[in-house]
């Protein structure tokens, strides 16, 4: 073992545990923007998991076709060519019928939001060691996306942009303990802070903590982002579904189903620009006076642990 | 014969590094080898095999970049994971040479050891530290099953290793 320590393969095991070190500290310095290794990194690994990841999309409507046409040949044989001809076009026409969908929506909530700012991507990767349904989307600074900018889908929030690379991103989304959501009832205007909990993610759920005692929201109410410098005001994040007090009786917490499905969310909108964008909430007041809807957005994301340890 | 030795040897080495991003690229994929939404750690078990047939260098350098291809999609601090699986699989080859005989079984312990070490320690500083209510629930319905997961396919990788190796290495020393 004293021969191993005084080899060349052990003092270059050391360079590269030093390097390793090093690149921890240079993480940990740059704040979620990915350094010059992992952007080289990212590029190497990019087109491989674009292809698994058009090659996964290929096989699954491919496994569905085939089930179709199964169960269609015992019915009827003769037909089966016919069929399958005519599936492969159906496939085609729901591949084109969901992307005009898309866009539809894309073009429905551009048109609400004229100051935001989208770029449509598409989800390349979970990683199986993430928890609370964070992924990796194809777009980064190349694109304009930024750290911290919201992610959307048609139906509401999913999250926010927690590192940016060339051309990948690393999105948290709402069921992360560590990214809070300044939001507000839209029914009763009571603010309170959105984040995800560990039991609540299993059931798909998040919850919105800091409720007032005596809040009216009701189950069915309908939750929104009460904007900030993180998040623009009115996004959908979801319906409440439950109403509990908190452990330690002083104010409310609600169990809320977010409105978009992350857990198998194919395409996104990252907002890279909306009107408030980047301004802190005292100055924000100041400028715009809007003391009563900004109050919740001031803990957002930024401050979190998983934002700190992601970094 | 040393030419012919560098370049099946480059040759060899040019096949893992494929394979690697090859599994890098499917465990980051959703769906895809998903069992209720636990997918493995495939270059986790990959590396480990590497590194109980081709030695200490190998098992290092292969060990670091494996490890940074997991930081790159997971929470952690990018080197954090190449730091963990350097120092790993530097010190599983150095038991497969002097302690250990290379086997399925020593497989499933040396690659079962280093996936716990590493879950447990990124579940620690990412879930366990920050207090988050029942944090007990991501070990047992998600890093447990993933573990057993990552686990079930270190012999597969070890004969497909053994393989490689065999191929390669016959090849200059024929």
């Amino acid at each position: 073992m004293k021969d191993f320590l005084k080899t060349k393969t052990f003092k270059i095991i050391l360079g590269l545990a030093v390097l390793m070190c090093a690149f921890m500290i240079r993480a940990a310095y740059t704040e979620g923007v990915a350094t010059f290794a992992q952007r080289i990194m990212g590029v190497v690994v990019y087109p491989f998991q674009r292809v698994a990841t058009d090659i996964s999309a290929g096989v699954t409507s491919m496994l569905q076709g085939h089930l179709r046409t199964e169960q269609l040949q015992e019915e009827n044989e003769q037909l089966k060519e016919e069929i399958q001809q005519l599936q492969d076009q159906l496939l085609d026409y729901e591949s084109i019928k969901n992307e005009n969908q898309l866009y539809q929506k894309f073009l429905d909530i551009k048109e609400q939001n004229a100051d935001f700012e989208f770029c449509p991507s598409m989800v390349i990767g979970r990683d199986a060691n993430s928890q609370f349904g964070s992924f990796v989307i194809d777009k980064g600074t190349l694109q304009g996306v930024s750290k911290q900018d919201p992610v959307i889908t048609s139906d509401g929030l999913i999250g926010v942009i927690e590192e940016v690379g060339l051309t990948y991103s690393r999105v948290i989304t709402i069921y992360d303990p560590g990214l809070n959501v300044g939001a507000y009832v839209s029914r009763t205007r009571d603010t309170g802070i959105v984040s995800g909990a560990v039991d609540a993610e299993e059931e798909g759920e998040c919850r919105m903590t800091y409720l007032p005692r005596d809040s009216g929201a009701a189950i069915g109410d309908m939750v929104l982002t009460s904007g900030g410098n993180i998040f623009p005001k009115g996004l959908k994040i979801g319906t409440i579904m439950e109403i509990q007090q908190e452990g330690h009786g002083v104010s409310l917490y609600a169990v809320v189903e977010p409105f978009a499905s992350i857990q198998d969310v194919k395409d996104v909108f990252v907002i890279i620009s909306f009107a408030g964008q980047g301004i802190e909430i005292g100055e924000d007041l100041q400028n715009a006076g809007e003391t009563q809807e900004n109050g919740g957005e001031s803990a957002s994301g930024a401050e979190s642990p998983s934002a700190e340890a992601g970094q | 014969m040393i030419r012919k030795k560098r370049f099946w040897n480059s040759v060899k080495y040019g096949i893992y590094g494929l394979i690697l991003l090859v599994l890098y690229a499917l465990q980051t994929t959703a769906g895809a080898f998903e069992i209720f939404g636990i997918r493995p750690i495939w270059v986790l078990s990959f590396t480990v095999a590497v590194s109980m047939c081709e030695g200490i260098m190998a098992g290092a350098v292969f060990g670091a970049v494996s490890g940074l291809l997991c930081d790159l999609g997971s929470q952690a601090l990018f080197g954090f994971n190449g730091l963990l699986m350097l120092c790993g699989c530097a010190a599983i080859s150095l038991l497969s040479i002097f302690l250990i005989k290379v086997s399925w079984k020593s497989a499933l312990l040396l690659g079962g050891g280093l996936a716990a070490v590493r879950a447990l320690l990124e579940f620690f500083f990412f879930y366990g530290l920050w207090g988050y209510e029942n944090v007990h629930l991501i070990l047992i319905h998600s890093v447990f099953p993933m573990l057993i997961y990552t686990v079930f396919w270190m012999p597969v990788f070890l004969l497909l290793v053994r393989k490689i190796k065999e191929k390669c290495d016959g090849r200059w020393e024929e």
